[in-house]
């Protein structure tokens, strides 16, 4: 039902007994699970005081799709995804490190908070801490130059 | 975004006739009086060829610098992309239908854009980066101020057809299809009506 | 019970419940109105929630479509379709997209208002948007939402621009407001829902309704009435309505949420029911308690009231058993104290009544009342009964000699005397007047009453010794025995009285009435006829002439009234002397004689006849004090000598009042009249007293001359009476001589004059001259025969 999809999307993300499945994917709870944790990191972090200035005037919409597209390839789900590597997404975008660990944050929150199951948490942030480095490009005291 | 608002003045050239020069002002306001800012006013172009010329339009802050531009046909733009972020540039205007990407720190190769026609540039990543491109087939363009003035020098005597472009006129805006254009110099005010601007609230009258 | 103590219960009763009554229903009708008001106040809340409730699902849906028509509004390929106008692509998309999110219609519009793209086949493409103004309101604010209405559909609508990157159109995406939407937002918000639109002023069609919402005709006359569409829950009919803005004003389509007003009653009803209850119950317990109560008050009153009447009916024996303490127990008590009162006072008045408060006998009252008792009870047994009068002789005497207080106190003495004498208890001794006492001998005969009488004089001979003076009492008892003597109470004392005064008179103590006694009818024709014969002369008067034994002359004459009745013939003195003393006419007699007499003797003394006469006075014309005037009167008319006139009075009749008697005798002595006493020796007399009156002579009572020629003891009172007499200085004259031989003992024993038939008997006048001059008369000249020494 129109009203009810949702409410349907939070009870669904809410449930937190499911039989184990092989894919990480699976575990997180498939596609309307990212399109949440996606949807609502980036909604949180971008208005948050550590993640205004990166996401100022970004278009959010097109982010969260290309997140979830990307989480659901990072989690062996059944999605292509084409966007750009996170590399070049964030080049030139001046990301600190301080920026960077509140985004894990806002991510491990978002996580709790739909109650996403402690396994799959860590198994996700797991595959995740490799992209600091490609997220990361400033220093809190001075700015690298772009590395080509 | 600043009111764009831009006039195109078509000058019908009657090919025949003495090259003596006038020059041509036309004063466009808008339906509440305030005048009509980056209009492109133009005749038509028929003989003239497509120049190569180059023209730059550069991503500072997230904007596109200069957010109006008047260019021949055949004029390469390129997009030197000054803040350095990724930006996705494209285009659905009819008159050039375009994909750009930049990267950081990756030059892109210049757009020709080799149609007459206005094009609506913008940025898929960013919100509110706009830029518009008036692409005219004829020397005879000028863009309106910000008194709303639009004024075309050393026109050959002759007649023209007098159009006005504007991002917020559903089409070119034919004003006059045979003007005269003598040896003096001719000076008009014109009011269109454009579709309201969704950036702006409407008057509260 | 009475009537009067129900109705007091009843009112009581009916008090308490009417009371009970009222208060009950107020408090139930405050109650319920508070209920209602409070439950109607709670349902408008709830229902403006509902209505909170609604708009935010409402809003929630809205945004759903908003997000959902934003994302698809934001796709690159999607804004690529719509700048290169791929319709296909475009169509596609919208349905994809509004398929996810359930959307009823999806279309798209472009810069100049015209669908491009539809769903729906009422807005197809080609044609404009139908809701102009949201339309303008779009172009106006980038994204807008609002009610789109087309062909009697209404939409719940979001326009969202197209950004390429200019606008270049619209996403439209609408849910339609239908009867699934509102049963969809009613099970949601608990309320009954209609959608409504306005055609026009006053004309509404309904889009979407609950199954049990309004009657749809109901809800349409509703929205008539201006106030629904306030925006307060307003009440209508049954329900309770709230209308709900959908558009931007309320004057395009408006939800209607309704809940019936019963369901905010309804969890009161069970409070209600048991409140309800609780008041039947407390009523009905109020009736039962106040009846408890009221029967707890009015059953000891109306034993109190049975109480009191048997107090008022005269039992005194029966106490009011209340014990409560409360009031009832003091009223009780009351009663109880005022019935011992009553009983006492009566007891007091009865004993005033009925006691004689000297000695304590039952008074004359009582001694009747038991004597109609006891009468009524011979009667029915066809007994007799018998009555003793006793009266105290000469107690006036006795009183004036040795005073009230000694006479009261010997008044005790005989009483209790008496009490001891009486043989039964039953029978009653009563003090009926001053000096005299009945005795009531139920079922006893005359004999044993005159047994009774005898031994009661007997026991008062003994003389009664108060404070060191002795005193002798004589007394008189008359017998009456019923129903001889007579018939009721007051003829039986009458007789009894009658009796009395008899038996004294007679100085024989007891006298048993005969009928001949109380001659009342005769005795009043008597009198009649008594007064007839003085004033018509049929009273002679006849005179027996008295001895001289000196001389042996005649010189007293005695007059003695005879009655010439013209029918009964001669009527002896006996008859009517008594009588006449009796009735008082004795006076009228008396001075009758008088005159007679004493003319008479006028009469004989210029005849040269020298006779003294003597007049007979009875006791009462020596207790007139008129008597001496009258006499010195006559001698006055009539220039006689008074020396000539003896008055012979009787010992008893000067004894029966010494002193009034001795005024009268005083006076008729200074008037020189000559006294002599009467009857001596028969009465109760003392000589001292005797020795202070001035009398002349002494005359024996012929009980005694008579037999004194046979009875030695009546000889020798003669003779020591003779001497007594001649010792005191006084002549004595003896009465009754009626043979030679007494005659002969009175000459022998000094006696003065003699008086009998032996020597005459009374004789008229005329006889009695020629009696004079006879010789009977002259035989008894002297020489008197031998004398015996002196």
């Amino acid at each position: 039902m129109l009203l009810t999809v949702p409410m349907g999307t939070a009870l669904a993300a809410c449930a937190s007994v499911r039989p184990a499945p092989a894919s990480l994917y699976g575990q997180l709870g498939g596609a309307p699970m990212l399109e949440a944790i996606s949807a609502r990191l980036i909604d949180g972090f971008a208005i948050s005081p550590d993640g205004s200035r990166a996401f100022d005037r970004v278009k959010l919409p097109r982010v969260k799709r290309g997140l979830e597209a990307f989480l659901c390839v990072l989690a062996n789900g059944p999605c292509a995804y084409d966007g750009d590597d996170m590399q070049r997404i964030h080049a030139g975008l001046r990301i600190s490190e301080r920026e960077f660990n509140a985004l894990v944050e806002h991510l491990r929150q978002t996580l709790d908070a739909l109650g996403v199951d402690p396994g799959a948490k860590h198994e996700l942030l797991r595959r995740l801490a490799p992209m600091r480095r490609d997220i990361v490009t400033a220093t809190a005291t001075h700015s690298l130059a772009p590395r080509g | 975004m600043r009111p764009l608002a831009a006039f195109s003045l078509t000058l019908v050239a009657c090919l025949a006739g003495p090259a003596v020069a006038a020059d041509l002002s036309i004063t466009l306001r808008g339906q509440s009086g305030a005048p009509i800012q980056d209009a492109a006013v133009l005749r038509a172009a028929a003989v003239a060829p497509p120049t190569a010329g180059a023209a730059l339009i550069d991503q500072i802050d997230k904007r596109f610098e200069p957010s109006v531009s008047l260019v021949r046909t055949g004029t390469a733009i390129t997009f030197p992309n000054k803040d350095n972020i990724r930006h996705h540039v494209y285009s659905f205007s009819s008159a050039k239908t375009c994909e750009l990407k930049l990267y950081s720190g990756v030059p892109a190769e210049p757009v020709v854009f080799d149609q007459a026609g206005l094009i609506v540039l913008g940025c898929n990543i960013h919100d509110g980066m706009l830029a518009y491109v008036y692409v005219v087939d004829t020397p005879l363009a000028r863009l309106s101020d910000a008194a709303g003035i639009a004024r075309i020098p050393a026109i050959a005597a002759g007649q023209y057809q007098l159009e006005v472009w504007h991002p917020r006129l559903p089409a070119p805006a034919i004003l006059n299809a045979g003007l005269a254009i003598g040896t003096t110099a001719l000076s008009f005010e014109q009011v269109l009506t454009l579709e309201p601007d969704p950036q702006t609230p409407p008057p509260l009258e | 019970m009475t009537v009067a103590t129900r109705t007091l219960r009843s009112r009581f009763v009916l008090v308490f419940f009417g009371l009970a009554l009222i208060v009950t229903t107020v408090g139930l009708s405050v109650v319920k109105l508070a209920i209602e008001r409070n439950a109607r106040q709670q349902l408008a809340e709830e229902l403006s929630t509902s209505e909170r409730v609604f708009r935010r699902i409402l809003a929630d849906g809205t945004q759903q479509l908003e997000q959902a028509a934003a994302v698809l509004a934001a796709d690159f390929a999607f804004r690529a379709a719509v700048a290169t106008g791929d319709r296909e692509t475009i169509v596609s998309a919208l349905a994809n997209h509004g398929e996810r999110i359930h959307a009823d219609l999806m279309m798209m519009v472009d810069r100049a208002g015209r669908i491009t793209a539809s769903t729906s086949s009422h807005m197809p493409a080609g044609t404009d948007f139908p809701q102009a103004a949201l339309f303008e309101r779009a172009r106006a604010a980038g994204r807008t939402t609002g009610l789109v209405v087309s062909d009697e559909h209404l939409y719940q609508t979001v326009l969202v621009p197209v950004k390429a990157p200019h606008t270049i159109g619209w996403v439209a995406m609408s849910f339609l407001i239908d009867d699934r939407m509102a049963q969809e937002l009613s099970e949601l918000t608990s309320t009954e829902l209609a959608f409504v639109f306005k055609i026009a002023d006053g004309d509404w069609r309904i889009v979407g309704a609950t199954r049990h919402g309004v009657a749809r005709a109901t809800l349409l006359t509703h929205l008539r009435d201006p106030a629904l569409l306030n925006g307060t829950p307003l009440a209508l009919g049954a329900d309770l309505l709230l209308a709900s803005d959908l558009g931007a004003a309320s004057d395009l389509a408006v939800a209607v949420l309704r809940v019936p007003l019963a369901s905010a009653l309804e969890p009161f009803a069970p409070l209600q029911r048991f409140l309800f209850g609780l008041a039947l119950s407390a009523l009905v317990a109020t009736v039962a308690g106040s009846a408890l109560i009221a029967r707890g008050v009015t059953r000891p009153l109306s034993q109190l009231a049975d109480v009191a009447r048997v107090i008022a009916s005269g039992d005194y024996s029966r106490e009011a058993t209340i014990e409560c303490d409360d009031e009832v127990g003091a009223l009780a008590r009351a009663i109880n104290a005022m019935r011992e009162g009553i009983a006492s006072r009566e007891s007091t008045i009865m004993d005033l009544a009925y006691r004689d408060p000297l000695t304590g006998l039952p008074n004359r009252a009582l001694f009747i009342d038991r004597a109609e008792q006891a009468l009524a009870s011979s009667a029915r047994r066809g007994g007799t009964t018998g009555l003793l009068l006793l009266g105290v002789d000469n107690f006036r005497y006795v009183t004036h000699t040795l005073g009230h207080r000694f006479g009261e106190r010997l008044l005790c003495e005989l009483a209790q005397r008496l009490t001891g004498m009486l043989p039964r208890r039953a029978d009653t001794l009563a003090r009926i007047s001053g000096e005299q006492f009945a005795i009531l001998l139920d079922g006893a005969s005359v004999v044993d009453a005159s047994t009774l009488a005898t031994r009661i004089l007997q026991g008062l001979e003994t003389p009664f010794r108060i404070d060191e003076q002795i005193v002798d009492l004589g007394s008189s008892i008359g017998i009456v025995d019923f129903p001889a003597h007579g018939s009721d109470v007051h003829t039986l004392l009458q007789h009894a009285e009658l009796a009395l005064s008899v038996a004294r008179r007679a100085r024989c103590d007891l006298a048993v009435y005969e009928p001949g006694f109380d001659q009342s009818p005769e005795r009043l024709s008597l009198l009649g006829e008594l007064r007839q014969a003085v004033e018509n002369d049929q009273l002679v008067l006849f005179y027996q002439p008295k001895l001289d034994l000196n001389t042996g002359e005649p010189t007293y004459v005695e007059a003695l009234v005879r009655w010439q009745h013209p029918e009964r013939g001669f009527i002896p003195p006996d008859k009517f002397i008594p009588f006449a003393e009796q009735t008082g006419y004795i006076r009228v007699l008396t001075q009758w004689v008088l005159q007679a007499a004493l003319r008479q003797c006028v009469t004989w003394q210029r005849a040269g006849i020298n006779l003294r006469m003597c007049v007979n006075i009875s006791a009462r014309d020596l207790l007139n004090p008129d008597l001496p005037q009258v006499i010195q009167t006559l001698l006055d008319e009539l220039t006689l000598d008074p020396a000539l006139i003896w008055l012979e009075i009787t010992e008893s009749a000067i004894m029966e009042d010494p002193v009034r008697t001795q005024q009268v005798i005083n006076a008729l002595d200074a008037m020189g009249l000559r006294l002599s006493i009467d009857d001596f020796g028969t009465g109760y007399s003392s000589l001292a007293y005797l020795k202070r009156l001035p009398v002349d002579e002494l005359k024996i009572d012929q009980a005694f001359v008579l037999t004194m020629d046979r009875d030695p003891d009546d000889a020798t009172i003669v003779r020591s009476t003779i001497e007594l007499g001649h010792n005191l200085g006084l002549k004595v004259v003896a009465e009754g001589v009626d043979n030679p031989r007494a005659l002969e003992m009175l000459i022998a024993w000094g006696c003065d004059i003699a008086q009998g038939f032996h020597i005459c008997r009374p004789l008229p006048p005329d006889k009695l001259e020629s009696w004079l001059a006879s010789e009977d008369c002259r035989r008894f000249r002297h020489p008197a025969p031998a004398r015996l020494s002196a």
